[in-house]
Order: C-alpha cells, then structure tokens, then sequence
C-alpha cells in the first residue's frame, strides 16, 4: 500500500471490500472490510521514534494521536474511551476472572488502569448478577440488560453508555493490554480490528459509538456476532503485520494459563489460608501459608498439614464446608485457582443461629 | 386423639374465667401446632381489626405442638403469638425447654389470655393469682414460682412496656418484637404450667425408633458448628464476608472482631455447654466474665453490642447479654436501637446519646431503657420510633423494618437475606425466612439480588413454617435430606394421620398465609415491605463486598418475584382463593 493509500484510510477512506485473503477466519472475513498493510506498521513504529519526517508525509505527523510522537503520555481526548466487558461467565477458569490477582491488583482494576491512561472515559460492563469491586470514579459500570446473549449485547450497553466518539472495546482477561497497543488501533478514527492466527479480533477492536443503534437492530435480528456490527461499521482489518504486538491477544482462559502467566510474573508465589469456626481449632492455627495452585491443590496442602481438617468427601467438598476468595466469591470448583497474595478462607457452611 | 389434646384453654384474665376451647380435627390438621396452631388461634380470639397491641382486648397465645412430649430431639418447644407493639404485625416467637413439655401436659394445645388483671398477678395452670414478684427479674420470678411449676416471666423490661421486652424462661426467651410488654400490659408477671396430662402416641415404638435415630444423626457434621461452638462461630465469618453489621450498619466488617470472636473467646471464656431439655445437639455456650459470673452466648447478641455498638471489649460485651437477660430485654433490638443512638449522636441529633465504641454507656443506657428513664424512654419504643421522634431523616438509618430492629446481617452484603427481612410478616427476622442460606449456597451471588433468587425464597420460609408448627429445632435442618418426606413420618407415627410430604408442603406454604392475612387484617400495605433507605442508597463500604447495595427498584422487582411465587398479588396482597383456603 503506498502513502497515499495510509493516509487515506486514516481519514476512513479506505477502499472498502477490499480484501486481501479469503481463507478461512475465526470470525469471518466480511464483504466489506478494509484492509491495512504493512506500510501501516512502519507508520507505528516511525510515530514513536517521533520522527514524523517527510518520508511519511505531512499528512501522517498531524493525524497521528500526540502519544504516537514519541511515547509520551496521551493527552486525553474525549473523542476515545473504551468499553470494558465483564460478561462472561469465566466457566472454564471456574470463578470470576475479573477478580483474579494479577500484579497485585484484581485483573479488572489493572485492565482499567491500563486503560485509565488512555481515557477517562471508561464503562464497564457487567454481567447481570455479577457485583464487580467499587471501581469509584475510574469507570462508570453498567450492567448487561439481557444475560446470555453474547458479547454484542454488552458492546451495544456500553457503546450507548460511552459518551466518547470511537470506544476500544476488550475483555477483562486481557492482563497484558498495553495503553501504546490502545492506542495505537484508536488512532484509526474508526471501527477496526485486528486479524491474528486468522481469526478477526472483534473483542479488541475499536467501534463507534453511534453503532450502539446498530447493534441492537442486530440483535434483534438475532445476529449476536461482534463480527457483524464490524461488517455494518465499514471496518478496517489490521493484519497481524501490522500490530505493534501480539501480546494483548494472549488470555488466560483457565487456570493453568493463569497459574503458568503468575509463575512466570511472580515465581514461587503464595497464598494464604484462613481457618474460619470449627476448622480453626481443628486445625489448631489460624492460617496456613500454601503455594499457588489449583484449589484442589490448597485444599490436599491443607489435610496434610492439618490431619484433623478433612474437607472433602468423595473428592468434592464435602457439604458443611464453605470455601471463599478473599470472602469475594464463594469457591465454585477445586479445580479454581488461588492466586498469589490470596486469602482462601476456609468456613462452615451452616450460617444460621 | 394421637399428638393433641384437641383443646385450648382461654383464660380471661378480667374475670379469672378459665375454658377449654375446643379446636376441630381439621384445624389442627391444616395449622399442625406451634406457630400454625398459635396463629390460627390469634386469628379467632383477636377482638377486631387494628386493635391495641396493648390494649385489654388483645390475646396472647402460648402454643405447644403435636412432637412437644415425644422423645424426638429438640422438640421441647412452645410459640408465643400475640400481635406485635413494636411493629403492630404479628409476632411469632419460639422459646424452649421444660415450659413447653408442663404447659402441654395440661390437656391442652395452646393457652390463650385475654383481657388484664387489675393488679400485678400470675396465672398457675390457668387460674388468676396476685403476686409480690413485680420488680423481680424473669430468672428470680421463675426460682420463685418453682414450687408451683414452670415459670415463663416477664423482667422489669416488660412491667414497663418497653415494646422489646421478652418472655423468658429456662434461662431461654421468646426475645423479639415485645411479647413481654404485652405480658406485663396484662399485668402478668408469669404464666406458671404443671401438667400431668401425657399426650398419646399413635405409634409409640415407631416414635422411639424415629427418636433414635434422629439423635444419631442431629451428632453428626450438619451441627458440628452449632456443638463445638455455637452461634457466635458466625461473628468471625460475617466479619470476613462484609456481613457483620458494624457501628449500626455503616460498615460491613469490624476491624475488633477478632477480639470478639468465638475462636478467640471459647478458649478463655468458655465454661460449659448446655442444651434445652429434650435435645441432643446442645448448642448452649455458657461464657464467663465477670467476678465469676456467666452468661449463655448466642451471636445475635454478641453482634449487637459488639460490632453494632463499636464496642471491642468482650467484658462489658457479656455483660450487656447479662443485663438484658436480668432486665428481659430482646439484645437484637437493645443493640439496634442503641447503636441508632450511637449514630444520632454522632450525626448531632442526640447530643446526650451514647457514642460508639463507649463499653462503659451499655450497661446504664440498657439499664435505663428497661426503667423508661431519661433517654431510656425515648429508645424504650426500639429505634423506628425513636426516629420519628427525633426527625431529621433518621428514619433513613433507623435499623428496622416493619419496626423490628434488624438482626445480624448486613443485608447488603446478604441479598436474599435483604428479602427475607422486607417481606418478613414479624419485620426484619432471620429465623422465619432463613433465605440466608441462599447467600451461603456457593452458586448465587449474595451480592446481587434478583428475581431468580427471590423465586428461591419461598422454600427455605416455608420449611422454616414447618419447624416452627411441628415444633423442631432449625439446627436440624441440614440433618434431614428430604425435609417433608422425614417431618411427614415423624408426624404418621406421633398422630396415626396418612399426611405425607406434599400434605406438608401445602400446610408449610398455609401457615406463611395465615400470618400474612393477620397482618393484612391489621392494616399491612405493600409500602410496609421495605427496607431503611440506607441499604437503597448507599455502598457497602467494605473491600468483601465489592461495593455492594441494593437499590430500590431491584429490591422492589425481588418483592413482586416473591409475591407472584406464593401465589399472592405482585403488591403482596391475598388473592380470594387463599383467604378461601385459610377458611377464617
């Protein structure tokens, strides 16, 4: 693609339908998708070398968001905000991944402060049900009206309560975000998303606000894919060329993911038991230091440190027993992970009297 | 008739008239005892619609029930029903021990009392007595009246009216909404029962064998907590779930509890364990301080002047428990309405109120509420009046509903709890709705309450119906795994009835009617089911509770889910074909 061609689809006047492979995407490559290549690439990278030279044009050096010349800090423009999604049901990390410890914050709170330094304007979006930490006044929550109806209804809840022009729209379990990577695909001005291992990334991408109308005439169609609001936004794919990293792509879906990213972050990181009501004299302590682990893991350190402390019966915990995260969310599944600095309390479960 | 006697016995206490009213199979049948039995009675004894709480005309029911006598566990128990001077509604409160297993040997199933005597009095098995105990404590009133029977007396706290006053007796209570002032309106210092009268069993090997192994299994895991340590063994947990109402419901957590805790306690403090009369699980944790004295420890109790009133130190703790158990005083409702004070007086509307976290102003402002002196009397009428007295949109942060002062969860942080007190018939009360296991149950979110969850809540408060009308004990509940299908074999072999689970099941969701139809009789509105805009409006504060509340419209949609799932209008109104159920 020349310059001329980059600049154009800058401004939103890429050629539409113009798609460069036809094989066989997760998401599924549109009829009407504009295309970037790797010229786009080397307009990132000359951007934070802050070298806006005559190479690239004029045009380039003033369209570029200011944190593009020379990394410095974004100066906050009410154009962009982002939209944060906390709808899923976390089924295979088997508890809430929004509040999953990671570098020392819940895994919510260090997504929003990734995206606090792009834009004040922040909403997150919640399941219905799902009582997120007080996020205070760093993002406004809203809750996902309808459960069970896919991404796209939470793109629309917070698209229509995103008071920005575009909004970058992620998930919660997205823990190595960074604010250049924000702002790198908000500096389109327009819908776009990335297209890694082949499949359309419509869960990190950049769409209107306005199209929040849209997606609800979407949905009401029951077409409940992210990919076709994408498609009715005109949006641009980037190839994955042309990202400045594949690591905002990397979640962490289960525990063995998330334990394996900790170990790496954090080493041999621990976690902290507490005996709650009759386990406490049972044990004889009231806490216990174990590893991070699965649950399971916990729970067989802590009948073998403990020999009077019996937990389980037939292999699940047994009914009079309680375990909870922090006294945040009950114990689901043994097969959860306990995160580092984490409190396993360990509790009777009648709660009566 | 196996199980009953098939009477009552009203005594009028004006004219020392006594009766045997008697009850038609039928009703004993579709109301079983206790609370269901004592309910029905109310219903017909009761002069009018909205009348005195207090007034001469008002009855008061004791209620025994068909298990009462058998050897099955924790069935030495008795209802006190009468309507509420505290909330006006109906209450219902349960107490324990050798009163219930004399007052059934009578002949008969429930006591009633009308009218009021002219001068202090007792009654002894019916008959009109004067008395010099006015003045005396329940504990010394029932050591005096040991000779005669056993005694269930009112304290200074209900000679007085205090409108939380309790019933005691065996060291027990009928604790909440004021059953002691009506008592004491009546100029009753003590109901006094010595019975001889066995009630028949049906099948009395079958009871014996049920009775076996019911104990057996009331030893098990399913009680352990309630064995080893007691109620108090919630104060900790609570604590670490943002549920531990602190310094009247400003914060969900209190940074003493450990000092306060059963874990830290027991060990030091403990001295013994009892149990009521006719149980196994003995849950009764006896705790010293003092110069030797002791006081039996329960948590709703060591919550209210603990983490409610701000107060860390576990002496004065146990001695506010004491007093109030001398004085006969509800310690859920002295707490929570002197921890409405606490705040009054620090928001500037009670300049003369106690402050939080004082130990040494609990044992004089209790005392003085007991003896309706100075601000006494002022908190005597529990903390919904006291607000409107004093104004100011305390009102907002009175810890009440329907005027009963809550108990020891945060409803915030306890969502389907937070139901459970709004559509509470007695106000906000843990013990009929038991929704809080719903919070516990690892699959919900206690943190958001919605329509799916307030559906739910319909079982665990008629199962609770059914413990209270049989009458067992609530710490058997995660004895049995077929609650109706077990209750309905206890009740075959005690009565000779064919009543199976789903007979049960419809007499359980009845009762939860026939008190809802009492307090519609005396004047319950829909906007009565509400809680204190506190928990509306404002985040629970505590990192556990994620930000939690509960706000208004939500707690209105869990209402109307509620309502719809009994069977009721979506306001909470009775349709026409469950007051042609009830049959009144």
């Amino acid at each position: 693609m020349s310059q001329r061609r980059v600049a154009s689809a800058r401004r939103g006047r890429a050629a539409r339908g113009n798609v460069v492979s036809q094989h066989d995407f997760g998401e599924g490559p549109g009829d009407r998708v504009s295309w970037c290549t790797s010229a786009r690439l080397l307009e990132f990278r000359a951007a934070h070398r802050a070298v806006p030279s005559d190479d690239f044009g004029v045009d380039l050096a003033t369209r570029l968001p200011p944190a593009h010349q020379g990394g410095r800090p974004l100066e906050r423009d009410p154009k962009y905000g982002a939209v944060l999604l906390c709808g899923g049901g976390s089924r295979r990390m088997g508890r809430a991944k929004a509040l999953l410890p990671w570098r020392g914050k819940t895994m919510l709170e260090y997504v929003i402060d990734t995206l606090a330094t792009v834009t004040d304007q922040i909403v997150v979006v919640g399941a219905p049900g799902l009582t997120l930490p007080d996020l205070g006044s760093r993002a406004r929550v809203v809750e996902d009206r309808v459960a069970d109806k896919g991404p796209l209804a939470g793109i629309r809840e917070g698209l229509e309560a995103c008071p920005a022009e575009f909004a970058f729209v992620t998930a919660t379990d997205a823990p190595f975000l960074t604010a250049e990577f924000v702002r790198y695909l908000l500096s389109f001005d327009r819908a776009v998303a990335p297209e890694v291992d082949g499949y359309v990334q419509s869960l990190t991408a950049v769409y209107p606000t306005a199209a929040a109308a849209t997606a609800a005439d979407l949905l009401a169609r029951d077409r409940g894919r992210p990919l076709f609001l994408l498609e009715a936004c005109d949006y641009l794919r980037v190839g994955e060329a042309e990202l400045p990293s594949r690591e905002p792509f990397r979640n962490l879906n289960n525990p063995d993911a998330y334990l394996a990213a900790v170990q790496v972050e954090e080493g041999a990181a621990t976690a902290e038991v507490e005996f709650l009501g009759t386990t406490r004299s049972r044990a004889d302590r009231a806490t216990l230091t174990v590893p991070i682990g699965t649950v399971q893991q916990a729970v067989e350190s802590i009948e073998s440190q403990c020999p009077a402390v019996s937990l389980r019966e037939g292999g699940a915990l047994a009914p009079h027993y309680l375990l909870s995260f922090d006294g945040r969310e009950f114990v689901r599944s043994l097969a959860a992970p306990l995160g580092p600095g984490e409190r396993l309390l360990v509790m009777d479960a009648a709660a009566g009297g | 008739m196996a199980g009953f006697h098939g009477y009552y016995l009203r005594v009028d206490l004006t004219t020392g008239d006594r009766q045997r009213v008697p009850i038609a199979p039928r009703i004993l049948r579709r109301f079983l005892g206790g609370v269901g039995l004592g309910t029905w009675i109310l219903h017909a004894e009761a002069p009018d619609e909205n009348y005195d709480a207090l007034g001469a005309s008002a009855p008061l029911v004791f209620a025994f029930s068909p298990l009462v006598g058998t050897p099955l566990t924790t069935s030495a128990k008795f209802a006190v029903i009468a309507k509420s001077p505290l909330t006006g509604m109906i209450c219902d409160s349960l107490s324990s021990s050798q009163f219930a297993i004399h007052g059934k040997r009578l002949g008969v199933d429930a006591i009633v009392l009308l009218g009021a005597c002219a001068a202090p009095s007792i009654v002894v098995n019916g008959e009109v007595r004067p008395t010099d105990l006015w003045g005396q404590s329940a504990t010394a009133a029932e050591a005096a009246l040991a000779p005669l029977g056993k005694a269930a007396a009112i304290g200074v706290a209900g000679e007085n009216g205090v409108l939380y006053a309790t019933i005691s007796n065996d060291g027990r209570h009928a604790g909440r909404g004021g059953l002691g002032a009506v008592l004491g309106a009546k100029n009753v210092k003590a109901v006094v029962v010595r019975g001889s009268e066995k009630t028949q069993l049906a099948a009395p090997e079958r009871v014996m064998e049920l009775a076996r192994d019911l104990s057996q299994r009331s030893l098990g895991a399913a009680t352990a907590k309630y064995r080893e340590l007691g109620t108090v063994a919630n104060l900790l947990t609570f604590n670490r779930l943002a549920a531990l109402p602190t310094r009247n419901f400003q914060q969900g957590s209190f940074e003493s509890a450990e000092r306060l805790s059963a874990e830290e306690l027991a060990p030091v403090r403990e001295k013994a364990r009892r149990s009521c009369a006719a149980c196994t699980i003995g849950c009764e944790h006896i705790y010293g301080f003092g110069d030797g004295k002791s006081v039996r420890l329960e948590y709703e109790s060591l919550f209210a002047f603990g983490s409610l009133c701000g107060v860390d130190t576990p002496e004065q703790v146990l001695a506010a428990v004491a007093e109030c158990d001398r004085l006969g005083l509800d310690t859920i409702s002295t707490g929570g309405t002197i921890a409405f004070a606490m705040e009054c007086r620090e928001r500037g509307f009670l300049p003369d109120g106690p402050s939080f976290g004082d130990a040494a102003a609990l044992l004089p402002t209790i005392q003085a509420i007991a003896t309706r002196q100075g601000i006494g009397d002022l908190l005597a009428d529990g903390s919904r009046r006291a607000a409107w007295a004093l104004g100011n949109n305390t009102i907002d942060f009175a810890p009440q509903v329907k005027g009963l002062e809550i108990p020891g969860y945060e409803p915030r942080a306890l969502q389907a709890m937070a139901l459970g007190f709004a559509v509470g018939t007695r106000g906000a009360d843990h013990n009929k709705s038991s929704a809080y296991e719903l919070d516990f149950d690892k699959s919900g979110n206690r943190l958001h309450g919605d329509a799916e969850i307030a559906t739910r809540a319909v079982a665990p408060e008629n199962r609770a119906a059914l413990f209270d009308a049989l009458i067992l004990c609530k710490f058997l509940r995660g004895v049995f795994e077929d609650v109706y299908g077990e209750c309905a074999t206890l009740l075959q072999a005690v009565t000779g009835w064919d009543v199976d689970a789903t007979e049960l099941e419809a007499t359980a969701a009845r009762i939860v009617n026939l008190k809802k139809a009492f307090n519609v009789q005396q004047g319950w509105v829909p906007a009565d089911d509400v809680l204190p805009r506190r928990f509306l409006s404002e985040r629970l504060p505590d990192a556990a509770a994620n930000g939690a509340v509960l706000p208004r419209e939500r707690l209105q949609a869990m209402i109307g889910s509620y309502n719809l799932a009994r069977g009721w209008t979506a306001d909470g109104y009775l349709p026409a074909e469950v007051w042609d159920d009830l049959d009144l």
